[in-house]
């Protein structure tokens, strides 16, 4: 087919992009220490080898879904030593969900995701690829989270309100991290993370409409695109426009201190100040789709 | 793959899994915060 117009492809809602940077990390850790995989290899077991040889904690993965786990002492053991969460939060197991609410948790998970795979089949594809495991972990205050140095990993901490549209927002919202994390690390989009937070560098995050280092800040305003996609999708004119206003300020902001960028987060922005011009949602449906 | 992917690859597990400088980097964490509602 040959395309009349050209299409607004931001790279961390591309499946294109994402399969070349999987390809791309598959061939560097192949270079670094070579393993013999078996031939009927998927590209998710070339993922998680990388993840698994680089990374000093192994995130559970499987083909056919995502791990969605109520208690691993490994990676629990990992997010409290980099501070995603706190000693407190252990004390008595609280951070443990009582069986009944497991159950009730999971069905939410499962009907969240069946409705992403509804929704946009290879958007759901993306995720089971770039994701391993969700862990389940009481925090107060937070609704969980994903972490640079944990990829493969998404911590979820529903709430007793959410509807199964807020837990599919929510895992929306934690895949666009893992997304930019592998394009981050395999085309520079922030050279000098320890920069993005010194005073000069802070940015108003679209989401939390506080200063927040600009890589941060970066993040924030590619998942409220994605948040927005997701809304388009279920046909809610409302909150598919939610975060427009504030996303023109993030990236007003960010455009002023491009120094903090390598050449993919320059690209990126700027395709990200194309898309707040002109709006174009279709254009992200199909970009996960090629 | 390219020099400059296999650069930015190994930037990438300096600043956030491995080294010094690793070590003394606040993690890139994501979360998505619940405002207190009162």
């Amino acid at each position: 087919m040959v395309l009349t117009e050209t299409k607004m492809i931001l790279p961390f809602l591309s499946k294109t992009n994402i399969v070349n940077n999987i390809s791309t990390l598959d061939k560097f850790v192949q270079s670094k220490k070579p393993i013999a995989l078996k031939n009927e290899i998927t590209l998710k077991d070339r993922y998680f080898n990388f993840v698994n040889t680089i990374q000093d904690v192994d995130v559970p993965y499987n083909n056919k879904d995502i791990h969605i786990s109520f208690y691993d002492k490994v990676l629990q053991d990992k997010l409290l030593a980099i501070g995603m969460i706190d000693a407190e939060d252990l004390e008595d197991d609280a951070h443990i969900y009582p069986e009944n609410e497991q159950y009730l948790i999971r069905e939410n998970m499962n009907k969240a995701l069946g409705l992403i795979k509804l929704l946009h089949p290879e958007l759901h594809n993306l995720i089971n690829t770039l994701v391993g495991t969700f862990l389940i972990l009481k925090k107060d205050r937070f609704g969980g989270g994903s972490v640079s140095n944990i990829l493969g990993l998404i911590w979820i901490n529903p709430q007793p309100k959410w509807t199964v549209i807020d837990y599919a927002e929510a895992i929306y919202h934690e895949f666009i991290h893992q997304s930019i994390f592998v394009d981050d690390m395999v085309n520079c989009m922030f050279p000098d993370p320890n920069a993005c937070a010194e005073d000069d560098a802070l940015v108003t995050s679209t989401i939390l409409k506080r200063k927040r280092p600009l890589d941060r800040s970066f993040h924030a305003a590619g998942v409220s695109i994605g948040i927005m996609h997701l809304y388009y999708l279920l046909n809610d004119k409302i909150k598919s426009k939610q975060f427009f206003e504030d996303l023109s300020v993030t990236l007003g902001e960010i455009s002023q201190k491009t120094q903090y960028l390598g050449e993919q987060g320059i690209y990126t922005l700027k395709l990200m100040q194309q898309f707040v011009k002109e709006p174009n949602f279709d254009n992200i449906t199909f970009s996960l789709n090629n | 793959m390219s020099k400059q992917n296999e650069k930015n690859i190994e930037l990438y597990i300096q600043h956030y899994l491995d080294g010094e400088e690793a070590k003394a980097y606040q993690p890139l964490r994501m979360q998505i915060h619940i405002e207190d509602e009162n």
